[in-house]
């Protein structure tokens, strides 16, 4: 099995950006314990070429990090041809018990990710490196994510069995089976939506109304944000799987998270969770960036670049609501009626 | 309000560290340049006169010290902002010019405003006004390497001023000319200090040095400032 071409593709590549990540982990030690932007010695002018080299191949690190999340779909997506009672990603990551943790930690970290590369853009745009030291502490904050996901990718890999039988979509994902899967599966519309939209609305009356009455106002909705967004990301996950697959599949017992992303579903999952994950990866972003307040050039540029992200997620916000609801729409006109 | 335009401060540059050919070209050199002036670096060849320029003109940047330009530290701008600044207030001559061959006069002269982003006609405008203050209007269209020496010489500094940069640095300009084109490249330069620009020049050549439009001489050995 660990021969498969994806499952070698993952190992090399993640391998190889550990190793990229434990350089960057030592010479942003280096550059965190050494930095001293205002001498005008040796040491310090050789961090400064430093910290260029580091941000620009640590930014190419991360990213393709992220990309990794969906490149780990698609290959619990191949896996399944080759793993007996699977039918998707699902049977892939329930073969054993490192897949469902491993695409977790995967999730977690494509935000943690997107706000270091954010915070590095954001320093990347200063002539006096303001955040230098901030951004490499937590560039050494988020090196045991990396460890971990590789350690897990390593275990999930090396435990997959193609002659043990796993369980498919429809059993993991049922309103009667016990687990966590389940447990989303039942939950309950009449209660999800209602709290769905109660989160967007107090994300909206934040956003609108909190923010801009006073700086004391705009302090406190700051806080409020990265919260609220972690909620309506995870509000909308059980919203995916309770409600809104029901109407892609048109049947109450199929509700697969994975399966719509395929072909057959014409890859309808994929702008759905693309609209998900940057809405509330700039969401959670933006929140952060109104916590800088000093120096004043950097608190304006740090504005300006929560503006962009604020615009973005509201729009993935909307977009997500319309391709989400959309199938039921379709089908409520089509029929008269619900499922 | 202070009239300092450039100033270098322990300024040391060593090439090469902890490699065998490691050559320390700059040993904590200070400087201090005022607007409009006109300034001759002079000094032997290996002195490290090219090295200063090289830092002033953000070619470079020092192993030790600081290099200050309008007020601003150069030295310890990132990659992105020393560029910026450079494009905006610096021009340079090379030594040997560094035209393309292949390229017209005026390909050649407006390339600097390219990342500018500025617009082809402005850009021919521009280069129009310098093609006629250096009298190279008919050889607008010639390949460079059609030129002599010292309408090269008038191309490489039109292309330094292109971007309106009130520094202009020359780094040995008279080192491939007669003493006729030294001359004449000197009146230019005159010129350009009688219009406000901030020149600095390299150069051992005493018709250089000695010319009564220079203000000031710096002299160098060994990586020092002896005068």
């Amino acid at each position: 099995m660990i021969l498969h071409p994806w499952i070698l593709g993952l190992i090399i590549g993640h391998s190889a950006l550990l190793l990229v990540f434990t350089l960057g982990f030592i010479n942003a030690w280096q550059i965190f314990r050494g930095w001293d932007y205002n001498s005008t010695e040796e040491k310090q002018f050789f961090l400064e070429k430093k910290t260029y080299l580091v941000s620009t191949v640590m930014n190419f690190a991360l990213f393709t990090q992220i990309l990794m999340l969906f490149l780990f779909e698609m290959a619990a997506d191949e896996l399944a041809n080759v793993l007996p009672g699977a039918m998707c990603a699902v049977g892939t990551l329930s073969s054993n018990s490192y897949g469902f943790p491993l695409l977790d930690l995967k999730i977690v970290s494509f935000f943690v990710y997107f706000i270091w590369l954010m915070i590095n853009y954001l320093d990347n745009q200063m002539e006096t490196y303001p955040l230098v030291r901030k951004k490499y502490l937590g560039l050494m904050l988020i090196y045991p994510l990396a460890v971990a996901e590789t350690i897990l990718l390593f275990m999930f890999a090396f435990d997959l069995d193609p002659s043990v039988i796993t369980s498919c979509c429809g059993s993991v994902y049922n309103e009667g089976s016990e687990g966590f899967g389940g447990s989303l599966a039942g939950a309950s519309a009449g209660l999800i939506l209602p709290l769905f939209f109660s989160i967007i609305i107090v994300l909206l009356l934040n956003r609108f109304v909190i923010k801009r009455w006073s700086a004391v106002k705009e302090w406190f909705g700051n806080i409020l944000e990265f919260p609220l967004w972690i909620a309506f990301f995870i509000s909308a996950i059980v919203v995916t799987i309770s409600f809104i697959s029901i109407y892609v599949y048109e049947m109450l017992s199929h509700k697969c998270p994975f399966c719509f992303m395929g072909a057959e579903y014409n890859y309808y999952g994929v702008p759905l969770y693309f609209c998900l994950f940057v809405a509330t990866a700039t969401g959670m972003t933006g929140g952060l960036l109104g916590y800088i307040r000093q120096p004043a050039i950097l608190k304006e540029k740090a504005g300006l670049l929560q503006k962009k992200m604020d615009a973005i997620s509201l729009w993935g916000m909307l977009a997500f609501v319309v391709t989400g609801f959309l199938p039921f729409v379709i089908y409520y006109l089509r029929t008269g009626r619900l499922i | 309000m202070s009239n300092l335009i450039i100033e270098t401060i322990n300024v040391a540059k060593t090439y090469n560290r902890g490699k065998p050919n490691e050559v320390t070209a700059l040993r904590d050199v200070s400087l201090q340049i005022n607007k409009g002036s006109l300034v001759v670096l002079k000094g032997p060849s290996g002195s490290g006169k090219t090295t200063l320029l090289s830092l002033i003109g953000c070619q470079t940047r020092p192993s030790r010290g600081e290099v200050i330009i309008l007020g601003k530290r150069i030295s310890k701008l990132p990659e992105k902002f020393m560029n910026l600044h450079k494009r905006s207030h610096i021009g340079f001559i090379f030594q040997h010019f560094q035209l393309i061959a292949g390229m017209s006069v005026l390909d050649n002269i407006v390339l600097p405003l390219i990342p500018e982003g500025i617009s082809p006609k402005e850009r021919s405008k521009r280069a129009d006004e310098l093609l006629e203050q250096f009298n190279l209007g008919h050889r607008r269209q010639f390949k460079v390497s059609n030129l002599s020496g010292g309408e090269q010489q008038r191309v490489a500094i039109a292309r330094a001023l292109i971007n309106n940069a009130g520094i202009l640095l020359a780094d040995e300009p008279s080192a491939h000319l007669d003493s006729k084109l030294t001359s004449d490249f000197l009146d230019h330069v005159k010129q350009l200090k009688l219009s406000g620009h901030t020149i600095l020049i390299t150069s051992h050549d005493p018709i250089i040095y000695q010319h009564p439009a220079v203000d000031q001489v710096f002299e160098m050995k060994d990586g020092q400032m002896i005068s």
